[in-house]
């Protein structure tokens, strides 16, 4: 996993709001971030391997997405994809700085010279 | 044992199909627990005899038959009040639009399974529910407001709809299907429709016509609703992002520059409600029961609470796919260059 991923990820796993995070590369190893009593790392890893599953219903024709967000009530998941392949998943509060926030990050995400 | 008694259910099916007619009468029969008293007519003729005796709450006729079309405006037109729903073998967006236009309040594919009948028959029921006139009242849910206009316009209706939260807080008219006036407090016209229908929580009422005092609203009532759609998307983000304080959403200058392409919103079942620009209903209702099948194998590892939706940003603009229990929608916007 490229060196200045882990920084960045630690440097937004602590705004107010982030649950958890992870990235997931094509060699298939994850990064982690965010409370792993509550979100443990397997947690993580199972969402960002079923990826391509839960898209598989967008016809990708139609839907290249930029990034994804599954709304549930108490949390939201940020899908990012990037071109190379590596792959962000953000939990956030909804309504909380990290919400608001999950744009800018996606953007950063996506511009990380890696 | 109460000696009132229960108020049947007066269902008449129309179709030249008599074994299609003896089949279908039956399991709807048995699927209400007897709750329908069902008469049958194989021709129009016999089915307005029946209709005369003013006790039919619902006409559900197959279309195919000779001249459907024609058939459910003319008794549109004799019968304002009476539901009518028509099935077809086969269902394009043209009939759909013909039939809902001639006045039936339901367009649904004849059902050919015991799964088909059974989910035509959650519709019917829904259908018989409907409560149109005079006096009727409900409380506002998320699209509950909406789907009440899209109904009162798709059936050509005319109706004014008075909504309160405590106190009055506006009125929407609505004739011949055409939404021509809305006033909420001291403002008039579209914008005064906008804030109405960003109201959550409230009842409203609707009653028969009465001319309004001017015409204030202009536009055809499919644009209109779009951009009703367009602009509560635009809210709820706003309100996810911190919030515009709360009083609704201003229609106008400030609302960023994002346009509605393409609206669908179904029953639970993925039965279509409306469409509007939408080029393939059935593949995107497909895609929103996926897309909620998928949702459901993430709430139980992850215990967030129920699924709301789906975001997808686009290179052009972004898409929501939103699914509960009882309503699947579609919408996807276009974003300009100057308000990306």
């Amino acid at each position: 996993m490229k060196k200045n991923l882990s920084p960045w990820l630690d440097q937004i796993a602590v705004t107010d709001g982030m649950l958890a995070g992870g990235v997931l590369s094509t060699a298939g190893k994850c990064l982690y971030c965010g409370d792993k009593e509550k979100y443990p790392s397997e947690k993580i890893e199972k969402l960002l391997l079923q990826y391509l599953s839960l898209h598989a219903p967008l016809p990708t024709a139609e839907f290249s997405p930029r990034w994804t967000t599954w709304q549930f009530e108490y949390g939201w998941f940020r899908f990012v994809p990037r071109p190379d392949k590596l792959l962000l998943l953000l939990v956030v509060t909804p309504g909380s700085i990290a919400a608001r926030e999950l744009d800018q990050f996606a953007a950063d995400f996506l511009a990380l010279p890696l | 044992m109460s000696t009132e008694q229960k108020k049947h259910h007066q269902v008449l099916f129309l179709d030249d199909d008599r074994a299609y007619l003896a089949a279908a009468g039956e399991s709807f029969r048995l699927l209400s627990a007897e709750d329908w008293q069902l008469q049958t007519a194989d021709s129009a003729d016999q089915a307005l005899q029946v209709i005369k005796t003013g006790k039919i709450d619902l006409v559900v006729l197959d279309l195919d038959f000779t001249d459907g079309d024609q058939f459910v405006s003319l008794l549109h037109g004799c019968y304002p009040k009476l539901k009518m729903a028509v099935m077809t073998a086969q269902p394009t967006d043209k009939k759909r639009s013909a039939s809902l236009a001639a006045g039936a309040g339901l367009f649904l594919e004849k059902p050919v399974s015991a799964e088909g009948i059974q989910s035509v028959f959650k519709q019917l029921c829904e259908l018989l529910q409907w409560k149109p006139h005079n006096g009727f009242q409900g409380v506002l849910r998320h699209v509950g407001l909406l789907e009440l206009v899209q109904m009162e316009c798709a059936g050509r209706n005319s109706s004014i709809l008075d909504l309160y939260r405590e106190h009055s807080l506006g009125r929407i008219y609505i004739e011949g299907g055409e939404i021509i006036h809305a006033v909420c407090g001291e403002i008039a016209g579209e914008r005064a429709f906008q804030k109405l229908l960003a109201i959550s929580g409230g009842t409203f009422e609707l009653h028969d016509f009465e001319q309004p005092p001017e015409r204030t609203i202009y536009r055809p009532w499919d644009l209109i609703l779009a951009d009703t759609a367009r602009l509560r998307e635009l809210a709820t983000s706003q309100n996810a992002r911190g919030g515009t304080g709360g009083g609704g959403l201003e229609y106008g200058s400030n609302a960023p520059a994002a346009r509605a392409m393409e609206l669908l919103i179904c029953n639970g079942t993925g039965g279509k409600i409306y469409g509007w620009e939408c080029p393939d209903p059935a593949a995107r209702a497909a895609m929103l029961q996926a897309m909620a099948q998928q949702a459901a194998q993430i709430i139980p590892d992850w215990q967030l609470g129920h699924f709301d939706r789906l975001e997808i940003a686009l290179a052009d603009g972004r898409a929501v796919l939103q699914a509960s229990a009882d309503r699947l929608v579609f919408a996807r916007f276009n974003q300009s260059a100057d308000a990306a």
